[in-house]
């Protein structure tokens, strides 16, 4: 009689992509608040600035760009305080390539534990995500800071109402950065070149996007093709935050959004799809 | 016994490993796969593959019920642990289904996702939702692992810092706390010491007399499965060879298995394992007629070809356990020796070993310089009484004389 009962679990050879199993992802959210902490905690152990290195990291970059692209070569920041220029594109694309690297070394960084015991894969990215989400908080602060410092010296800086799209923004930039790294792991696990060719992929990507210069200094002739990067229209949205002159680009903000969509969800359904079928190429 | 609900049904699972390097080469295949995949539907790509194609395991059928304590065994490369990863999760199979009911927790490893840098705090809480744990279940049970670690002191220290018996026994004490319906143990017994091991089977005994666990384990010693299991299946080169009651299929297993490992021998030097100084002619270990009577000694023998002459050979056998730990070490006396045969000869006297299992590697020596090892070339078991649960203590048992007089009488 129970022979033809029902069944908790199953293990077949190919996992249908709609056997998500969102239930059991949801048992094991505590776990995703325990990387977080492991990962926060053991980062800053046995230093002497301890989570100081949070604003000091973003900080230091941002003043070599200074340095570099504002003071050496002098490029034009349209009108920002360069500090406040450098900073925001640096924490945007940090977050960004932070996340995608996290997610696209899923599996080979935690192989150890992925060998000994079973618990959904997808937990470690999105702990990744959030721990880089945790960071960026501490992050906003130094920015805040910043501009408020510009704000009372009386500089070109305000406070527009678009710093209540923020938290959206980096929504969206988390779920790019995720659904690519998700993405490039699936196939990367196999054939490791996937993951040699993408750190130079995202190198050059950051000079693709509008992080070191404005969107102004884009010639005519690639601006379609520029504004066509989902990260753009992100990181100008964000910048504009801080100034009243920039428009918002809707359309190309649009096509951000469907793009990030169907790559997020790409990602997922298919990391989901191979979680156990890569382990035998590891 | 009364039959429990089914737990885990598998139905003619199977596992590949492809052969080879992953380069150039398989991704040739690879696209030729996905070019079947995709134009020649109905026709499988892909059978090409099954010249470089090594099947771990082939067509495993079973059913587990409720309340039952299964043990696999089977030698080094059988399938057994291979089959215990797509119980667990950790691989899909290549064919079949494996079905289940409960939550399955497997200890293929104790500590697993420990952070070194973390406290023993945080790792229990790390290493408990790892597990399938949630945040308030490790709560109600944290002061019980404390203590079963014996660790209070060193709680708020990073388990860097911990001695590797410390680190153990509390990443066992995590994984004794934890409430599966079915448990999957990989011989997480073969660590820590003695005194810790017969703790922690004491642990797996409480758990396994509940009547409502499911537990499946996978060892080598023999006397620790016929001590916990009910039931046992013997795995041979991917398959189920016998299935039952414990006695029975070890008995089987012994048979089929280890008479392999009581006798290597090579007819010419040509074949036999060696190098240019020495090569095998035999080992052969002579157990006893009678496994538990009174005279139950064994007699370990050798012979090799001595290729070039030595002046100061000496030979040395070595008993392991199957936990690794060597038991013993025989020397034989260093003399001088021409070319030709060599014989040896030694022997375990009766009742000198616990009740286990054991192998034996022997090692030939000039002076200093080790000539030869050959490693585990024979093992065997020393049988014990089933009924008795307690084993003896020690790893030896030497017989020295113990005596009890009366002094005085009160």
């Amino acid at each position: 009689m129970e022979e033809s009962g029902k069944w908790d679990w199953k293990i077949s050879p190919v996992q249908k992509w709609y056997d998500f199993n969102w239930q059991e992802f949801v048992r094991y959210r505590g776990l995703i608040r325990r990387f977080v902490k492991r990962d926060l905690l053991s980062n800053y152990h046995q230093t002497i600035m301890g989570s100081f290195w949070l604003v000091l990291q973003p900080l230091l970059t941002t003043l070599v760009f200074v340095l570099i692209f504002g003071n050496i070569m002098k490029i034009s920041t349209d009108g920002f305080p360069s500090l406040l220029f450098y900073l925001t594109g640096n924490i945007i694309w940090g977050f960004f390539s932070d996340c995608f690297n996290g997610s696209m070394y899923s599996f080979r960084h935690n192989l150890h534990i992925f060998k000994k015991i079973y618990f959904p894969r997808l937990i470690i990215p999105v702990s990744v995500v959030m721990t880089h989400a945790f960071r960026l908080l501490i992050q906003f602060v130094l920015l805040f800071a910043i501009s408020f410092y510009y704000l009372w010296t009386g500089d070109q800086v305000e406070l527009t109402w678009r710093i209540f799209l923020f938290p959206v923004l980096f929504l969206l930039t988390a779920c790019f950065a995720m659904g690519l790294g998700l993405l490039v792991s699936t196939f990367s696990v196999k054939y490791k070149d996937l993951e040699n060719f993408m750190q130079y992929f995202l190198r050059l990507y950051m000079f693709a996007t509008p992080i070191v210069y404005p969107s102004s200094i884009v010639s005519e002739k690639y601006k379609v093709l520029f504004w066509l990067n989902p990260l753009t229209p992100l990181v100008e949205t964000f910048k504009s935050g801080f100034s009243e002159q920039t428009e918002l680009n809707y359309p190309a903000l649009g096509i951000a959004v469907l793009v990030i969509a169907v790559i997020f969800t790409s990602g997922v359904v298919l990391f989901k799809k191979r979680e156990l079928k890569v382990m035998d190429y590891l | 016994m009364k039959a429990g609900k089914l737990v885990i049904r598998a139905e003619g699972i199977a596992k590949s490993y492809r052969l080879g390097i992953t380069g150039a080469g398989s991704f040739k295949k690879d696209l030729q796969d996905w070019w079947h995949a995709f134009f020649s539907s109905g026709k499988k790509g892909g059978e090409h593959q099954d010249n470089d194609a090594f099947w771990a395991l082939k067509d495993i059928t079973f059913d587990i019920r409720e309340g039952e304590v299964v043990g696999f065994i089977g030698k080094n490369g059988s399938g057994k642990s291979t089959l215990l990863k797509l119980i667990s999760r950790i691989y899909p199979p290549t064919e079949g289904v494996i079905k289940g009911r409960g939550k399955v927790v497997s200890l293929l490893e104790v500590g697993t996702g420990f952070h070194e840098e973390l406290t023993g705090r945080e790792n229990i809480y790390l290493n408990g939702e790892i597990l399938g744990m949630t945040t308030s279940q490790i709560n109600d049970c944290y002061k019980d692992i404390v203590a079963f670690s014996g660790v209070e002191k060193f709680i708020d220290t990073p388990v860097k810092r911990y001695s590797s018996g410390m680190y153990v026994r509390l990443a066992f004490a995590v994984a004794a706390h934890i409430d599966p319906d079915i448990l999957i143990i990989d011989e997480v017994l073969a660590v820590g010491d003695a005194g810790f091991q017969e703790k922690c089977l004491a642990k797996i005994q409480e758990i396994a007399s509940k009547g409502d666990k499911t537990i499946i384990f996978v060892s080598h010693d023999m006397n620790t499965v016929r001590r916990l299991c009910n039931r046992v299946m013997y795995l041979s080169e991917g398959s189920i060879i016998a299935d039952g009651p414990p006695d029975a299929v070890i008995q089987k297993y012994l048979k089929k298995e280890q008479i392999d490992y009581f006798l290597q021998e090579y007819d010419s030097p040509e074949q036999a394992p060696g190098n240019d100084r020495i090569r095998i002619k035999k080992a052969q270990i002579i157990p006893p007629a009678e496994p538990s009577g009174k005279d139950s000694s064994f007699v370990i023998k050798a012979s090799f070809w001595l290729t070039k002459p030595a002046t100061r050979l000496s030979l040395t056998i070595l008993v392991y356990n199957f936990m690794g730990d060597c038991i013993l070490n025989l020397d034989s006396e260093t003399a001088g020796f021409d070319t030709g045969l060599i014989e040896a000869r030694s022997v375990l006297p009766a009742g000198f070993l616990n009740p286990s299992s054991y192998y034996v590697t022997l090692i030939f020596s000039d002076g200093p310089d080790q000539l030869f090892e050959f490693p585990v070339c024979l093992s065997f078991d020393v049988a014990g009484h089933t009924e008795s649960f307690s084993r003896a203590k020690g790893l030896v048992n030497p017989g020295f004389p113990l005596l009890l007089k009366q002094a005085s009488i009160a």
